[in-house]
């Protein structure tokens, strides 16, 4: 929990210096968040995706997908760390690929 | 679906960030409304208001006079010219490659024509003296990254692309404002180009004597160098990328929509739109019989090389189901490939099969 709040402390940093009045959880949308059309298999996955992804995407972002190999999860998730910037240990992106596999695995 | 602020009902891809697509009944329009236009952020960090006020747009780096340019001063102190132009995700469509690729997974509904309206580029940069020794140019936005280890959203073209006279910093779409989600106050637009080129929210412009760096021009939005449509395959792929540039011909079948039933023995009509990156329509030709035979669809009066093209063909159906294909062609004979693939899901071209049932009432 110590994490999420440092990171979201960062975004509020880095938001503060945009030249208009941007909210850190700015909803452009009158939907509910569809997160809940999900059936978590992991809560600790699911927890896992909370504290690490969704301050740049909504779980919407893996709904949308067709299933992927571990193989391609893991590509991704190490894009999401490298490319993107991710500041997500390795012991934690093999739980979120574990994640990602329980809700949109291809066996 | 959605109702994103400020627009009507859309398809949803993601709200965080904002990620919404057109529906496909609205490309039966020469424009696309702006309060149906597709919207795509990468990073989350976007203003939810701008100020016209205070909002300047910079320009800096390798010019004679830096500007610091009020909405308006852009609109009374340079010419306004308008275009229009098709304004195509590089992702667009991406949900029907197949083996299936990663990412947003666009139907057709990723892109959008709009009569566009602005200051040319090339005088922004002119009145700024951007010096005869300069190779880039970058354009920057008001969306911030949520994370300042995710990289800034910069886009580049070269100095020479720039001041090509194409390129406009667009404060109007379809005569109005532009919507906040579709880069208000100031869209970079250019013509021919993919959207990733179309910076929205523009507040900041460098001159560079030498190349750009960044993440978004140096390891996204890539293609494989000196193939046709993007393509590559899956099993070797590319080693030698390229920035992705100009927008492949293509066509899109848009009514009726995939799997309609459709009445036989009567005339239907079936519509749809063809774009490229700025050669302009030459032909678009449609087969009933899985592409053995191909017949010439009527076309719209062209708009300009730069906008899509309406088209139509009308045929009466028999008591059958139907497998109908389109294809187009631009003036420099490129038109479209059976099968395209690559890993990103850029550029899809791929010839479109329409499927109706023609049924007796």
């Amino acid at each position: 929990m110590k994490k999420k709040k440092i990171f979201f402390g960062v975004a509020l940093v880095a938001f503060a210096t945009s030249c208009s009045s941007p909210k850190e959880e700015k909803d452009f949308s009158k939907s509910k968040n569809e997160t809940n059309s999900i059936n978590f298999q992991s809560e600790e996955g699911e927890e896992l995706f909370k504290a690490n992804c969704i301050t740049c995407h909504t779980l919407q972002y893996i709904d949308m997908q067709p299933n992927f190999t571990r193989k391609t999860w893991e590509k991704i998730t190490d894009k999401m760390i490298k490319n993107f910037g991710a500041p997500i240990p390795d012991s934690t992106a093999k739980k979120i690929v574990d994640y990602l596999m329980a809700i949109k695995g291809k066996k | 679906m959605i109702v994103p602020e400020g627009k009507k009902e859309m398809i949803l891809l993601t709200d965080r960030a904002p990620n919404f697509e057109t529906p496909l009944k609205y490309f039966l329009l020469d424009f696309t409304p702006n309060d149906v236009f597709f919207v795509r952020w990468h990073l989350a960090g976007l203003p939810s208001k701008v100020d016209e006020e205070t909002f300047r747009l910079e320009v800096s780096g390798n010019v004679k006079r830096e500007l610091s340019l009020s909405l308006n001063d852009l609109k009374t102190k340079f010419k306004s010219v308008s275009v229009n132009a098709v304004c195509v995700c590089a992702g667009n469509s991406r949900s029907y490659f197949n083996p299936r690729v990663p990412g947003a997974q666009w139907k057709n509904g990723a892109m959008g024509n709009a009569r566009w309206t602005g200051v040319p580029l090339k005088d922004i940069l002119q009145e700024a003296g951007a010096k005869g020794s300069s190779f880039d140019v970058s354009f920057n936005g008001m969306d911030e990254p949520p994370l300042p280890s995710v990289p800034d959203f910069v886009k580049s073209l070269r100095m020479a692309d720039a001041m090509n006279g194409e390129g406009l910093v667009a404060y109007e779409m379809n005569g109005e404002p532009l919507p906040l989600l579709n880069g208000y106050p100031l869209k970079l637009v250019v013509p021919g180009c993919y959207a990733t080129y179309w910076v929205g929210m523009l507040n900041e412009i460098k001159v560079y004597v030498d190349t750009f760096k960044g993440f978004w021009m140096d390891k996204a939005y890539l293609i494989p160098k000196n193939t046709t449509n993007g393509n590559e395959n899956p099993d070797s792929l590319s080693k030698k990328m390229t920035p992705i540039n100009k927008i492949d011909v293509r066509s899109v079948f848009v009514s009726p929509e995939n799997e309609s039933v459709i009445k036989a023995n009567t005339p239907c009509t079936i519509q749809g739109l063809a774009l490229d990156g700025g050669s302009g329509i030459e032909k678009v030709e449609l087969s009933i019989d899985s592409g053995k035979t191909w017949n010439n669809c009527v076309l719209n009066p062209s708009l300009g090389n730069y906008s899509w093209r309406r088209w139509s063909y009308t045929f009466i159906p028999e008591t059958r189901n139907y497998s109908l294909q389109v294809k187009a062609t631009n003036t420099k004979g490129d038109s479209q490939p059976v099968h395209q693939w690559n890993r990103s899901g850029y550029m899809h071209n791929e010839i479109e099969t329409l499927f109706l049932k023609a049924k007796v009432e």
